[in-house]
């Protein structure tokens, strides 16, 4: 069964086509790549999600062209009803209902969250059920058990800002740009993770939750400390030894909630999935305790459409459908 | 945009200066920090007060504390505790519900009003809820004549200066009750 | 193509209408038509309305020569919940598509008054979206003379030097601003509202005269408040010239 996935739910349109059957991705498209752009007349958009109307109908031809197949041949319509901006999941989901009711196939709404709980199915090497999943992304931090592809309980989330979230705004804080998380990342390679001590917020000793806001406060309360004496910043050295501090809170509540669930298996999503001082810190975690990893590459840890698709085809197996008149929705029955 | 005040309405209230007036949204600066615990209740307290369509402008630096503000007037307005009062800086807009809907934005990452409009965000201005926005000025002209404006400064790592200024008749209409809030005595002086 | 059958979205306010027209204004008809008017959510019955409509007239989607959709001014979220709609028909059924202002759509519904109409939306703020027409001639529709303007009632009232029929859902909000002006007379707001229909018309004669459907990049129009001043200027100038 060939799926049309669309996802809309914050920046990027993004639209993919999966073979149900196989298992395989045949086409991923987001919006910000440079194949949509040229085919947009070469405008990149202030913000994309601003955009998204404008880049649904190009962003799908294109999903559909890269996979060499026809609309007729597709025979499920998946694509995110929520969490997120109303106004922008309205669009793809709205789209996506529209292709649906006109060629008679049925259409599945997935919650955005389910689609980065699963991302790691999209790779070869994937999770059996079940497993614990950290969902890390510019938007959330939170831990699920997954108990198969179509359940999945919380157990926990960020009580403040998302890590991602955490990333961005401390690089602002250095003037490295907005957003600028990936830039941080890469300046900590030449850092000291060791170099300064920056609070870990556990929020007491069985919480599986997060916060990272205190974090980002210390390290602004220790920059403006540097600037009023006006000592030079070693900016490599903050960058490491932050986001040392995200990293081992991350690892260890992640461990800790597989150890709580019993689960011999870690699955990692979100966009943060892709920082590779988590990569590495949590499989060695996981090599000690003797549990096993699942990442997908960075492609299906960012936003996209891929995911949608795998949840959508999980969804309409288990005979999930949405009504014509269904609307979206902002917030996560997941989160 | 409308003054500030008016002769018998006090616009603008800053720590304990009961008897300083604004001119069209200017700025008092006098002391008075409050510190966290202070503001927390603050918050609560301002919850209180809050109808439905009341917008909330929240300006201050990064660290400031305006999402913990939030999340105590989100406290103040019976949002459960289920319902973590999280950043919205990256999905732009959280809705929770309360005793009011109550609509927290951050416009951090919009570039001005086209984008407000555009990420349909201006739809939430209208609402009968409590709209709560970060980083208010990406509004630009979409910014309504009533709203109360809300600066948070660093004094330092345990203290906040608040600045409260009333806009619009619903507002100032409100101002002797925003002074009379047991949060704001000048006792932090 | 004068004959032709299209199926028409219409959500720049706060309702949502769809309709199915064969023809154009002039030599045309209704074939089915639903306006949801109470505040819900456009996309909660949008779909479901399109849906109705088909089935009721007992027609395919093969048998639809084209899609018309509103591009507004009006209501950003839901112009964009109509746009999502009918590029998704268009692009799922192989059909063109094009979009109409919702201004013009509005200009449609009024009988040739003998003299200048001026059709407006509410824009919010205090403020706004106005276009003024040409009063039909016979057997034609009436024509927009210059840009959309997104400005105060009082600017635009100020505007106004010859007789005119003021209509639209504007009236709801400003009728009080315009009673002063004894140039204006006023057509109740409930006569005069938004109607897929129009758009199907208009859509039509897009189609008849040739026009190339475009639907990937098709955005809703903006008419910005602050580019208020720039139109006003451009219309005084043009009035101007025109004298």
């Amino acid at each position: 069964m060939l799926i049309l996935a669309i996802e809309s739910s914050c920046d990027d349109t993004a639209a993919a086509v999966f073979d149900g059957k196989e298992e395989t991705v045949l086409a991923n498209v987001v919006s910000s790549q440079n194949e949509i752009h040229a085919r947009f007349g070469g405008i990149v958009p202030e913000l994309a999600s601003r955009c998204h109307i404008e880049m649904i109908w190009p962003v799908v031809r294109e999903a559909l062209d890269q996979a060499g197949v026809s609309l007729d041949e597709v025979q499920l319509i998946s694509a995110t009803q929520g969490p997120g901006l109303v106004g922008s999941l309205l669009v793809g989901f709205t789209f996506a209902k529209s292709l649906a009711m006109v060629r008679g196939l049925p259409c599945v709404g997935v919650d955005h969250m389910a689609g980065h709980i699963l991302s790691s199915m999209l790779e070869q090497e994937r999770p059996e059920y079940p497993y614990t999943a950290l969902t890390v992304s510019g938007g959330n931090t939170s831990l699920f058990s997954v108990a198969s592809a179509v359940e999945y309980s919380r157990m926990g989330r960020t009580r403040d800002d998302a890590a991602g979230e955490a990333f961005d705004k401390v690089a602002k804080l250095l003037e490295l740009g907005y957003p600028g998380g990936p830039v941080v990342s890469r300046l900590a390679e030449d850092g000291d993770p060791k170099a300064i001590t920056f609070p870990r917020a556990w929020l007491g000793k069985d919480s599986l939750d997060f916060s990272f806001s205190g974090l980002k406060t210390a390290v602004m309360n220790y920059v403006h400390k540097l600037r009023q004496k006006g000592e030079p910043l070693k900016i490599a050295d903050i960058c490491a030894s932050f986001q040392e501090a995200v990293v081992e809170v991350l690892v260890t509540k992640t461990v800790n909630a597989a150890r709580a669930n019993s689960h011999t298996r870690i699955a990692l999503g979100g966009g943060v999935a892709s920082n590779q001082r988590l990569r590495t810190l949590m499989q060695q975690a996981c090599d000690r305790e003797g549990l096993s990893l699942f990442v997908p590459r960075p492609a299906y840890c960012t936003d996209n459409g891929a995911m949608i698709a795998l949840a959508g085809w999980y969804h309409y197996q288990a005979g999930r459908r949405v009504e014509w008149d269904d609307d979206a929705y902002s917030r996560s029955p997941l989160n | 945009m409308q003054p500030g005040n008016t002769a018998s309405l006090p616009g603008a209230y800053q720590g304990h200066c009961k008897d300083m007036r604004t001119d069209d949204n200017q700025p008092l600066s006098c002391p008075g920090p409050m510190n966290l615990d202070q503001l927390s209740l603050f918050g609560r307290q301002l919850a209180g007060m809050l109808l439905p369509g009341d917008l909330l402008l929240l300006q201050g630096e990064l660290g400031a504390g305006k999402t913990t503000l939030v999340q105590q007037i989100a406290q103040g307005l019976e949002v459960g505790a289920d319902q973590y009062v999280s950043s919205p800086s990256y999905a732009l807009l959280h809705e929770y519900s309360g005793r009011l809907p109550v609509y927290h934005m951050d416009l951090y990452r919009l570039s001005g009003e086209e984008d407000v409009e555009g990420a349909g965000l201006l739809d939430y201005l209208n609402h009968q809820g409590v709209t709560l926005i970060e980083w208010p000025d990406r509004l630009g002209s979409l910014l309504p004549d009533q709203y109360l404006e809300i600066h948070l400064a660093m004094v330092d790592e345990e203290r906040r200066r608040l600045t409260l200024i009333c806009h619009g008749k619903s507002w100032q209409l409100r101002c002797r009750e925003l002074e009379r809030l047991k949060s704001l005595p000048g006792a932090m002086e | 193509m004068a004959d032709s059958l299209i199926l028409a979205i219409e959500t720049s306010t706060g309702c949502g209408s769809v309709a199915l027209t064969r023809g154009t204004l002039q030599q045309g008809r209704v074939l089915a038509e639903y306006t949801h008017r109470p505040d819900l959510s456009h996309s909660r019955r949008l779909l479901g309305s399109v849906r109705e409509i088909m089935t009721a007239s007992r027609l395919g989607w093969d048998q639809l020569d084209a899609v018309a959709v509103s591009l507004g001014p009006g209501s950003f979220t839901g112009l964009r919940i109509g746009m999502a709609a009918a590029k998704g028909i268009a692009m799922a059924a192989g059909l063109p598509l094009f979009g109409v202002t919702s201004l013009d759509g509005l200009a449609c519904q009024c009988p040739p008054a003998g003299c200048q109409l001026c059709v407006l939306l509410d824009a919010r703020k205090e403020q706004v979206y106005g276009a003024f027409y040409d009063a039909a001639a016979p057997g034609g529709n009436p024509q927009r003379r210059g840009e959309i303007l997104g400005c105060t009632p009082e600017e635009l009232s100020r505007l106004i030097s010859e007789p005119t029929l003021m209509v639209g859902p504007g009236l709801e909000v400003y009728q009080e601003s315009f009673a002063a002006n004894p140039l204006i007379t006023l057509v109740s707001p409930a006569l005069i509202q938004p109607r897929a229909a129009m758009i199907g018309f208009l859509g039509a004669e897009l189609l008849a005269a040739g026009t190339e459907s475009t639907p990937a990049g098709l955005a809703p129009l903006y008419v910005r408040a602050s580019e208020a001043e720039i139109n006003l200027a451009k219309k005084k100038a043009a009035d101007a010239a025109s004298r």
